[in-house]
């Protein structure tokens, strides 16, 4: 048997050292980057429900590449560049995650799913109970996803891709997918891959933030009962979501099926449909979430990576990031002048709309110097608000920028 | 346009769709409030008149002098609340009894009864 037949045998070996150093070393790299994620995930630094499928689809793609019969080097997961008809229907045929990629991750479907699940989980009433205040937290606390937008185009990106990588300040997967769907078809999945990335950042990164910005005696400050506690009723909050949505779908139809999605899991929720409940809460969401992780990793392949582009996308993230999260702590601080110093400023951080991990971070960061303080029916108002004004932002972005910049 | 006062503009849309939206939130609050107070207040017992009170008066008389109606009622609560314990001991034990006897060994109820 001749070297040349083992090489043919082992074609994941033979495609890595046939490609140039480049190449060789971002794979190797993305290959212990997955492994890395997937052991980040498990340690509960990163946010396993993703990170998981994600790391070990990330090895797999690296590592599972072969030649094609036309000579080229591709793989069996999935091509995410073929447009053609004809090509995608052969390709459908052969790409085990070709499908769940073309049906439900390239026109945002998945992103919906998601989406419903999330509105299943959420629990208006803390947004009912204080409306105004937490719709304050929430627009503070989406300073990144404004402020990124003129950095990214100094730093040489067009208007439509800058904001597609400023919508990662509002800290929403779904949201981030759906916008750079809408407004950047080539650089969508890298500006994914990176959201997806920073989010499970900021369950270990603001902490530290929260640390740095707000002294320990204002930290600690608890909120004083409320004498009117108000009394929200599964019917209020139903009424909420069938008027929510159907304005901010009159408002914005281009993002309206994120606003249906969102209130259609509120209105579940609300009606006390238990079967459906479990079904959106349960299966679809987690199936989701697997299979977006799952293609997000299969989609970190090497030659897409390499993209001068990742790295001003890597930086862009996290400035977008960061920029919320200081904008959230800057209305909460906001709040406590306006409170005489009765309002804990670290609920502004729950601004940012990840669901629910910034409103436990704050509540921890609190709880950590003063145990008896209870800002989490703040922070949880706060944050689905965040949900409902970085929809609204996707709605803007998708609807004013193609109408000014062609 | 220049982009810092599009980025101006849109955030200003932002903030007023969000009040906005805050707004309807807390419209949608005081509706209901008051359509369910009114839906509740038509279920509420009529106020006593001056004709019925009489009626209510002596009701009210009969009971207090039949106290065994009441030391009945007593009785029942304190052996209905006897009866709810909230801590159990957790121990699960077989008690021994005096004649190990059990119907699942037995052979009169067996289904193999032959006549002998």
């Amino acid at each position: 048997m001749e070297m040349k037949d083992i090489m043919n045998l082992f074609q994941g070996v033979s495609t890595l050292l046939s490609s140039g150093p480049a190449v060789l070393f971002t794979r190797i790299g993305l290959m212990l980057l997955g492994m890395l994620l997937v052991y980040l995930g498990k340690k509960g630094v990163l946010e396993p429900l993703l990170m998981i499928p994600l790391g070990i689809g990330m090895a797999a793609i690296n590592a599972g590449i072969l030649f094609m019969p036309n000579g080229s080097m591709g793989n069996l997961f999935l091509d995410p560049l073929v447009s053609k008809p004809d090509d995608l229907i052969n390709i459908l045929q052969i790409n085990f995650l070709q499908p769940i990629y073309t049906y439900t991750f390239s026109n945002g479907l998945i992103a919906c799913f998601v989406f419903m699940g999330i509105g299943v989980l959420l629990d208006v009433s803390f947004l009912i109970a204080r409306p105004y205040l937490s719709m304050f937290l929430a627009l503070c606390a989406e300073l990144g996803t404004f402020l990124t937008v003129p950095i990214a185009m100094a730093l040489g990106l067009n208007i439509k891709d800058a904001a597609s990588i400023a919508m990662v300040g509002g800290a929403d997967g779904p949201m981030v997918l759906f916008t750079s769907l809408a407004l950047s078809k080539e650089l969508f999945v890298p500006i994914t891959v990176v959201a997806y990335l920073y989010l499970g950042l900021t369950y270990g990164g603001y902490p530290y933030l929260i640390k740095l910005l707000v002294p320990k005696r204002i930290r600690g400050i608890a909120h004083e009962p409320r004498k009117n506690v108000k009394k929200v009723t599964a019917g209020q909050k139903l009424a909420f979501s069938v008027v929510a949505c159907t304005v901010l779908c009159l408002l914005f139809p281009v993002a309206a099926p994120l606003f249906l999605s969102l209130f259609v899991g509120v209105a579940i929720r609300e009606s006390g449909l238990t079967h459906l409940i479990d079904f959106i809460g349960g299966p679809l969401l987690y199936g989701s979430t697997f299979f977006l992780g799952l293609l997000l990793g299969v989609l970190c392949d090497a030659h897409l990576l390499l993209d001068p582009k990742i790295l001003l996308l890597l930086v862009l993230g996290i400035v977008s990031l960061l920029l919320s999260a200081i904008g959230g702590l800057i209305g909460g601080y906001i709040m406590y002048f306006i409170t005489r110093g009765k309002f804990n400023p670290v609920v502004g951080i729950a601004g940012v709309s990840c669901v629910p991990t910034t409103a436990k971070v704050a509540q921890k960061s609190v709880s950590a110097v003063n145990p008896k303080a209870l800002i989490l029916p703040e922070a949880i108002g706060a944050n689905i608000s965040g949900v409902i004004t970085t929809a609204i932002i996707a709605g803007i972005y998708i609807t004013i920028i193609p109408m000014f910049f062609k | 346009m220049n982009v810092f006062t599009l980025i101006l503009y849109m955030y200003a849309i932002a903030a007023a769709i969000s009040f906005f939206v805050a707004l309807i939130i807390h419209a949608i609050y005081f509706v209901i409030k008051i359509m369910e107070k009114q839906k509740s207040g038509k279920n509420e017992p009529m106020p006593l008149s001056a004709a019925n009170f009489k009626e209510v008066q002596t009701e009210a008389a009969l009971m207090e002098n039949e106290g065994e109606v009441m030391a009945a009622i007593a009785m029942a609560l304190f052996l209905h609340s006897k009866d709810l314990h909230d801590e159990e001991t957790l121990k699960l034990t077989i008690k021994k009894s005096a004649r190990p006897y059990s119907p699942w060994s037995s052979k009169i109820y067996g289904l193999n009864i032959y006549k002998r």
